[in-house]
């Protein structure tokens, strides 16, 4: 059984389809980049699969289970948007977590602050909105979740911490979890990839081993990527 | 994990209300004092300014409550912070319950808060049998005992502050299903539904009232104890009605899925 299983999900937004048909099943243990222009419905998938929208058609099976309490027991999401409460200080959003994920991990979560220089007494409203995001990528990766799903994780981070984030999201998942990451920023991502999946105008139009990607087209993700969806 | 969530919904509407509750409550301190003092002119001019100024927090106790709620609901469960409300492990009834339920300890809280200034500002003994005077004259003349009338008072003015929490809801719901105008379209079916069911209380009362051989007491000045209280019981059994009917909408329609922003 896969972790993650979409079978022909589509969904609209008034007359705009913004995703047709998607079907995609994601194994244990694996990482899975969906990569695609701006617009090209990746955040919207992923906000089918933490029910944030309704699917028009299609299934969403999550460790077996339906989109619904269950599922979002077994999935850590870390969306685009900063959804953390201004006034809250970062010690408040660490008990928040606690309260309400059985598998948040506080002292996993307050050792990684502190590598990431995040003061825990600090507001949120003191913090910048990459501070904001490094806050919410601790708390995403301090839960032993059986899916990660991370929309952007890079997006508003400066290029020299992207590196640093990435290992901090390798080393913090379990071989046994699955991580999904959306993105556009393909050239900082791909060597931690197992598959890749291009989405272009709400229609999948490549799913395939990072490495067999590459060593058929003799070239990075990034540069088939560019190549097929004409960047 | 309902008490969890009404923790937190409490928490975050009270970080505000709680500075017009202390507002109010001190005010009302000062406007008495001043008031003992009336006889000195000054005092008399301090306690107006006062006594104004009091009256407008008193307002604002009331009426921001009922933004607080609405923000509350609105900005949990469509705005950002949506993001983490519905991927928290907690079922769709579960969120809409906790909302419910810590809009009406804030109403309650608030109304406490209103009668407690008053309480300060004017309690003495002429006052209180000034007000137990007009309470008994006021349910003797519709047979009523002061208990009885107060808790029809009370038990109708609640229900109807359940049936506009319900029916706003279910209006933010429906609007947040558009794509675009969320907030206007959110406005538009509140005062569809206010208006609604203000048309279909008053048929009812009348359809009742006409059973009862008493309609046209309805439309005149005098009104016999019979009359009102066929007026309270159907206002409490309606609103009841419209509080229910709107929280299962809500509920359905909420468990149909959401459309976050």
């Amino acid at each position: 059984m896969s972790l993650l299983e979409i079978e022909n999900v589509s969904k609209s937004f008034g007359n705009k389809k913004v995703l047709n048909k998607v079907s995609l099943k994601l194994e244990k243990g694996m990482i899975m980049g969906l990569l695609g222009k701006n617009g090209s419905g990746k955040t919207t998938l992923l906000k089918l699969i933490n029910d944030l929208l309704t699917p028009d058609e299609g299934k969403i099976l999550v460790n077996g289970n339906e989109v619904g309490v269950l599922s979002k027991k077994d999935i850590s999401f870390l969306p685009e948007r900063t959804y953390l409460e201004p006034n809250m200080r970062v010690e408040e959003v660490l008990n928040f977590f606690k309260e309400f994920y059985e598998d948040f991990d506080i002292e996993k979560a307050r050792k990684l602050l502190e590598k990431l220089d995040l003061d825990e007494k600090a507001r949120l409203s003191k913090m910048s909105k990459g501070m904001k995001e490094k806050v919410q990528l601790v708390l995403v990766m301090s839960r032993k979740a059986k899916l990660y799903i991370l929309d952007e994780p890079l997006g508003g981070v400066d290029p020299s911490t992207r590196d640093y984030i990435l290992k901090t999201i390798i080393s913090n998942f379990s071989e046994d979890s699955s991580l999904l990451i959306s993105t556009h920023l393909i050239s900082d991502v791909e060597k931690i990839l197992d598959q890749v999946v291009f989405i272009d105008q709400g229609q999948i139009v490549l799913h395939e081993k990072a490495d067999e990607l590459r060593d058929k087209n003799n070239c990075s993700v990034d540069e088939v990527f560019r190549r097929m969806l004409k960047c | 994990m309902l008490n969890k969530l009404m923790k937190y919904d409490l928490k975050k509407m009270y970080k505000v209300l709680v500075v017009f509750y202390c507002l109010s409550l001190i005010l009302a301190i000062i406007c008495r004092v001043f008031n003992e003092l009336g006889n000195i002119f000054a005092f008399r001019v301090l306690y107006i300014i006062f006594s104004s100024i009091e009256y407008a927090i008193i307002a604002n106790v009331i009426v921001h409550a009922f933004v607080r709620i609405i923000l509350r609901f609105n900005n949990n469960f469509y705005k950002d912070e949506s993001y983490l409300t519905h991927t928290l492990p907690v079922s769709k009834q579960k969120l809409l319950l906790s909302k419910y339920l810590s809009s009406l300890i804030v109403i309650f809280s608030s109304v406490v808060i209103v009668f407690l200034s008053f309480f300060i500002m004017f309690y003495d003994a002429q006052t209180i049998e000034a007000i137990s005077n007009f309470l008994t004259a006021l349910s003797g003349q519709f047979n009523f005992s002061v208990a009885g009338f107060i808790s029809l008072v009370v038990v109708s003015l609640f229900v109807q502050i359940c049936s506009i929490i319900s029916m706003t809801f279910y209006a933010i719901v429906l609007g947040n299903r558009a794509n675009e105008k969320r907030a206007l379209k959110s406005l538009l079916w509140i005062a569809l539904f206010y208006i609604i069911s203000i048309v279909f209380s008053l048929l009812c009362i009348f359809a009742v009232s006409a059973m009862f051989n008493v309609a046209n007491e309805i439309f005149s000045n005098v009104v016999s104890g019979k009359t009102l209280l066929i007026v309270f019981v159907l206002a409490i059994i309606l609103y009841s009605t419209y509080s229910i009917f709107f929280y299962f909408l809500s509920n359905r329609a909420f468990n149909n899925g959401v459309n976050v922003d």
